[in-house]
């Protein structure tokens, strides 16, 4: 009930265009969204830059938000759509190794656990535009097919393809990193 | 044993938005005042075109307001100057016609029709006639329309009447519409009867744009019938004008209101009150009043009406800790401007005088006015008015900044408000005639309460509104 409150108050001062509450707002979801951006871009420049046009978003459009409640959804909507447009407007297309796609999924999910975030992410960044933006969508942002079809313009069909290839990419990545962290520890 | 390939990618999904769930990263502070400056820097872009368009819009709106006065000016003196040219140009071109063996004794017929038609401050062109010069007239009717009676009893002459004095009067040229054709100015043969809305008309003479001689063209206010000239019926083309002296008329208004406060003299004397009052924080509200009217028209000048209307008076104003008063273990009184609102505040031992309240009251009031409208201008009057209102209800919304002080319930009734009160209105109505006795009204008003809804608190507010009521106004 508090945060609620404190939300609602911090929104419609935000709209106000009061400079304070708006510090306090990105104070509040800075860290989270820089990560998001992170997750989405290619290098630190092109996610500082997604995040400084989210948040720009997040500022001249809250007067609309009606439910203060949702405000982190609707936030992680704007961030989303800022990287895919983002990436549409520097899109350089990576050719996909078809050879990954024979590859069986990981089973031992121990192997997710012990890999750090950090790795994870560098992994995720390495993927093409395409498989990244299907992977981060559904597998972590939880997006449906169907919305990610929809904001990408693209098939069901194909966004579902991107995201295998997103999996198969990754896995064979961090075999590729647990077989160097092997060796590392035999050596 | 390999797994289901779809449940072990759900598993797969579950684990990374497990990891992802609190994953962030600090962002350089420099992207703060990026983000910071740019916004600001949009704001104030975005500030300086609104202010571009509404600067424009008030000049659009200022020239087009000028350029409607003047119009109005300028056709006002306009007809001034014609009705004083008509009247020394009318008489002598009219000939003067001789005594008939109708009966009738000789009559200055010049000055008879300058007494049937110039008693008039009309401004509306009816139309141009072209007449026939056979017209006669009875002492009767030179009676009746000295005393400005209407001129029924004009009378045609005989036919041979005629012919005798058009050949007296020589060329015939041009061409009557439906008659005989005139050389000389005419004058209206009055066949039967002419209408009462000629009553009150000047006339006057011009020449004809289509050449063949000059014409008379009647001017009145009351509009345009069909006048039977030589006999036969010529149709005046109908104008857009206002008959009939009744009229109804409905309105919407969107208006801003806002409080006038003054303290309350029981107050100040018990305690240390502002004698006036000022809260910068307070903000006009905009509102919607709706009515419906009707009047009578007691004069050209003057008109009064009375109706039903439905007006609303909201408020937006910051108010403090000062004004909660603790009424049982969960109930503060919080006085305002308008009245007592009970507010319940469960586990609040005490509301701190610095705690800030936003609030928001709306009164609703049903009213009758009683106004008056003095013509000032063609289409342009003045109104005053005096509006009985009468209470239909009164709420007040408020929010605190306080998170101790707060309730689930932020709408509250305000008791204490005077089911009665008066204002007072002055405003411009501009008619504009749309087609026959029908015409819209944009009417700028200003009402001013002049009786507090409040009686009690240590102030008195007293409401008042600025609009704009858009209507429409048809004559009976």
């Amino acid at each position: 009930m508090a945060r609620e409150v404190f939300l609602k108050k911090l929104v419609k001062d935000c709209s106000k265009g009061r400079s304070d509450a708006r510090r306090e707002l990105y104070e509040l979801y800075a860290s989270r969204f820089m990560g998001l951006c992170y997750r989405y871009a290619k290098s630190v420049d092109d996610a500082e830059d997604i995040f400084q046009d989210g948040f720009i978003k997040v500022f001249e459009n809250l007067h609309t938000l009606k439910n203060p409640d949702a405000l982190e959804a609707w936030m992680k909507r704007i961030f989303v759509n800022e990287a895919l447009k983002f990436i549409g407007r520097n899109n350089t297309f990576m050719m996909v190794d078809y050879s990954y796609a024979e590859m069986r999924p990981i089973e031992d999910f121990g192997v997710i656990d012990k890999l750090a975030i950090e790795d994870m992410t560098a992994i995720i960044r390495r993927l093409p535009d395409k498989m990244r933006i299907a992977f981060n969508m559904y597998a972590i942002e939880g997006y449906s097919h169907a919305e990610i079809a929809e904001s990408l313009n693209i098939s069901v069909g194909t966004s579902k393809s991107n995201l295998h290839d997103a999996r198969v990419y990754i896995q064979k990545e961090i075999a590729k990193l647990n077989i160097i962290k092997c060796a590392t520890a035999h050596e | 044993m390999s797994k289901d390939l779809n449940h072990i990618e759900s598993e797969l999904d579950a684990k990374l938005k497990e990891k992802y769930a609190n994953y962030s990263v600090q962002p350089d502070e420099a992207l703060w005042n990026n983000v910071n400056s740019r916004v600001a820097e949009k704001k104030l872009l975005l500030s300086q075109t609104k202010i571009k368009w509404l600067r424009a819009a008030s000049i659009v709106f200022a020239l087009g307001f000028l350029g409607l006065l003047a119009n109005q000016v300028v056709q006002y003196y306009g007809y001034q100057r014609n009705e004083i040219g008509d009247k020394t140009l009318s008489s002598p071109q009219y000939p003067s016609q001789s005594p008939t063996d109708s009966g009738g004794s000789p009559v200055e017929t010049d000055s008879a029709v300058t007494e049937i038609f110039d008693q008039s401050a009309s401004k509306l062109k009816v139309d141009s006639v072209r007449m026939t010069p056979n017209f006669q007239e009875t002492d009767n009717t030179k009676a009746e329309n000295d005393a400005g009676v209407n001129t029924s009893e004009m009378e045609p002459l005989a036919s041979a009447e005629v012919e005798e004095q058009q050949e007296e009067q020589g060329n015939l040229e041009g061409g009557n519409r439906h008659g005989p054709v005139s050389s000389a100015p005419a004058r209206p043969e009055a066949v039967g009867h002419l209408p009462a809305i000629f009553d009150r008309a000047s006339v006057r003479s011009e020449e004809s744009m289509t050449g063949g001689g000059p014409i008379t063209v009647l001017e009145s206010v009351e509009g345009s019938q069909e006048i039977q000239i030589a006999g036969s019926e010529v149709p005046v083309e109908q104008l857009k004008t206002m008959e009939g002296k009744w009229f109804a008329e409905g309105f919407a208004s969107p208006s801003v209101s806002y409080r006038t406060v003054a303290a309350n003299p029981e107050f100040v004397k018990v305690a240390l009150y502002d004698k006036s009052y000022f809260n910068s924080r307070e903000k006009a509200q905009l509102n919607w009043a709706y009515g419906l009217n009707g009047g009578y028209r007691l004069s050209e000048k003057i008109k009064v009406k009375t109706g039903l209307n439905l007006s609303s008076y909201s408020i937006k104003f910051k108010t403090g800790g000062k004004f909660f008063e603790k009424k049982s273990a969960s109930e503060y009184t919080l006085y305002t401007s308008f009245g007592e609102a009970l507010i319940s505040l469960t586990g609040v031992d005490d509301v701190p005088v610095e705690t800030v309240i936003k609030s928001n009251i709306a009164l609703h009031y049903v009213s009758v006015p009683l106004a008056i409208e003095y013509q000032l201008l063609k289409h342009t009057a003045i109104s005053f008015g005096v509006n009985f209102e009468s209470l239909r209800s009164q709420e007040l919304n408020w929010e605190s900044n306080d998170q101790n002080v707060d309730s689930d319930e932020r709408v509250t009734q305000i008791s204490g408000v005077n089911k009665r009160s008066i204002s007072l209105s002055f405003g411009v109505v501009h008619e504009q005639t749309l087609f026959n006795n029908t015409s819209v009204l944009v009417n700028p008003i200003f009402l001013s309460h002049i009786k507090s809804p409040s009686s009690s608190g240590p102030y008195h507010a007293y409401p008042n509104s600025l609009g704009i009521r858009i209507g429409v106004r048809r004559y009976f």
